[in-house]
């Protein structure tokens, strides 16, 4: 942790500011990311975050506020930028009508690797992403998955210090999605990586730490640990209580320290013996006795108690707090 | 320095195979060089029979059949530079291509010079026509020195109107909307021509008119078989203005 805190910076960011004609689509972002750090960019749809990682990637210039990659100014410096990055944009836009190696090829000559290393560099990356079997293949007839991952490839290439991946996990299945992220852990230890998702538990599995970006601005960032820490003295309580739901809901919410009430539809609604039960999802502000709360609160309302547990927070539960507390 | 200049040339190398090769992957050039090569088969068998008793049939048969052809010129760029820049705007790979360490100026040169040889190639599938006069007209061969001249022309006629529709593809991610914004254009300097006509009173616009439209060019380079420098200035001048401004439309990207 220590050493993480004395490296260097790859990616810094001040006070990015971009619009589109009248939409402001980022309001004066900063942030930064050191050398051999996993950034997860966390946000709901329409937040910024491609935007952000295209002005990191040098396609297009932001309006104001100053962004360097691996030292090198994004304005100033272009092509020093984007030589040292590999860039993995959403969709995967990679020309349908070339072959997979003869692709390779050409951004491997576009990146200005020697024709002596081409081979081999290729080679490497095809392995790497599990992408030799379509080596011959035309890319337009690989499937979402394969052509994730010869995007990937290619942005392996050049063998790039910052590697910047905006949705990377987007249309691969589960097993390739276990894939990547061990791919992904591996070459994070070696290179700085920026990822945009909007996928919590990706970020929970392969980044150290989280930006998450909402209407334009970050609204937090953080090590994972920390952000999680956050939230240790809160708590989710879940009980299945069978009562007049609005006054269950009310009784619930008219407690100390409560800060939302979730409603679930009863488990098992209509007849038999779980009819009337709704599950509720309480979340407390105070960790110490939350469930006895709760307890408490539905026996003196008069009602049927099934089910008292409490859960841990997860990074989804932060996000939809900070989100959620944002609009 | 050498260094860099040793990439450019490399990077330019590299987007001009990708793009020639790309002409070959698409259907559109097989359509073009298809309807080019049938239309002007047909012209020449009508010709040859129509002159076949004429003493001066090669020379008649030969003008005849360029001088049609000629109006390739129109839609033949429009239709070979509009996927350039609005195919890769429309799938978005302009972006994955941009983000590489490249130069505007090299990806456009290559682009360009990808067309340009093609556009040759499909010019070059007339001297077909006229290699079989060279071979069955003996001992009376075609007159090599205008046609010649006549592709020296077209070269420089091409740069142009490739260019121009280089940059028209820059504008618009709709292939079409490029296409017809540079056919527009290059109608433009084709009818310069008749406004000359219109001005036959007043020789200095007439002479105006005249030096920017294509056909005066090509009927004084093809029949005198000169090719003046100031219109290959006219040309380059053109070019180079076209080429320029595309380079500034794809460095100032603001698409997304």
């Amino acid at each position: 942790m220590n050493s993480l805190a004395e490296s260097r910076n790859l990616i810094e960011v001040d006070g990015l500011v971009k619009s589109y004609g009248s939409v402001k689509a980022l309001q004066g972002i900063s942030f930064s990311v050191g050398e051999g750090e996993v950034l997860g960019f966390l946000g709901p749809n329409g937040a910024g975050k491609s935007t952000t990682l295209r002005v990191l990637a040098g396609f297009m210039p932001g309006d104001s506020g100053r962004v360097s990659v691996n030292g090198f100014d994004v304005g100033e410096d272009s092509l020093a930028v984007r030589n040292s990055i590999g860039y993995l944009p959403e969709g995967v836009p990679i020309y349908p009508d070339m072959r997979v190696g003869e692709y390779l090829g050409f951004r491997a000559r576009l990146k200005g690797i020697s024709r002596a290393d081409r081979k081999g560099r290729i080679g490497s990356a095809l392995e790497e992403t599990q992408t030799a079997d379509v080596a011959g293949r035309m890319i337009g007839t690989l499937s979402r998955g394969y052509r994730q991952r010869v995007g990937l490839a290619d942005a392996l290439l050049g063998e790039p210090p910052v590697l910047i991946l905006d949705e990377p996990t987007v249309g691969l299945d589960p097993e390739q999605v276990r894939q990547f992220r061990s791919l992904l852990q591996e070459v994070g230890r070696s290179r700085t990586v920026i990822l945009s998702t909007h996928i919590l538990s990706e970020v929970e599995l392969v980044c150290s730490s989280v930006a998450i970006i909402s209407g334009g601005r970050i609204v937090a960032g953080d090590t994972v640990e920390n952000l999680k820490g956050s939230l240790v003295d809160r708590v989710c309580v879940v009980a299945e209580v069978n009562g007049p739901h609005e006054a269950v809901s009310a009784a619930f919410e008219a407690l100390p320290g409560v800060l939302r009430v979730e409603a679930d539809r009863p488990e098992g609604a209509g007849d038999g013996p779980g009819a009337g039960y709704c599950r509720y999802r309480v979340f407390l502000n105070d960790a110490g006795e939350g469930a006895e709360t709760i307890f408490d609160a539905v026996s003196s309302g008069g009602w049927r108690l099934r089910q008292l547990a409490v859960e841990e927070l997860s990074l989804e539960d932060v996000f939809l707090d900070i989100v959620g507390g944002e609009e | 320095m050498s260094r860099t200049r040793l990439s450019a040339a490399t990077n330019t190398w590299a987007i001009f195979q990708r793009e020639f090769m790309a002409l070959f992957y698409s259907p559109i050039a097989y359509v073009v060089l298809f309807l080019f090569m049938i239309s002007n088969g047909w012209i020449f068998y009508y010709y040859c029979v129509n002159y076949a008793r004429d003493p001066q049939q090669i020379t008649l048969v030969i003008r005849s059949l360029f001088s049609f052809a000629f109006f390739w010129v129109l839609p033949l760029s429009p239709l070979l530079t509009m996927r350039l820049f609005s195919e890769e705007k429309r799938t978005g790979t302009i972006e994955v291509l941009m983000t590489a360490p490249v130069r505007a100026s090299e990806v456009v040169c290559g682009k360009f010079l990808a067309t340009q040889l093609f556009y040759m190639l499909i010019w070059s599938s007339l001297l077909l026509f006229v290699l079989m006069l060279e071979v069955l007209g003996k001992p009376a061969g075609p007159d090599w020195g205008p046609i010649k001249s006549m592709y020296f022309g077209l070269f420089f006629l091409g740069c142009m109107t490739n260019s121009l529709g280089l940059l028209a593809s820059t504008f618009s991610r709709n292939q079409l909307v490029a296409a017809v914004l540079s056919l527009s254009g290059n109608l433009m300097f084709f009818s310069l021509l008749f406004l000359g006509w219109i001005y036959r009173e007043t020789p200095e616009l007439q002479r105006l008119f005249h030096y920017l439209s294509f056909q005066a060019h090509f009927s004084s380079e093809y029949i005198g078989g000169v090719v003046e420098l100031r219109y290959i200035v006219f040309y380059l001048g053109f070019t180079s203005l076209f080429l320029f401004l595309s380079i500034n439309m794809v460095n100032g990207r603001k698409w997304r």
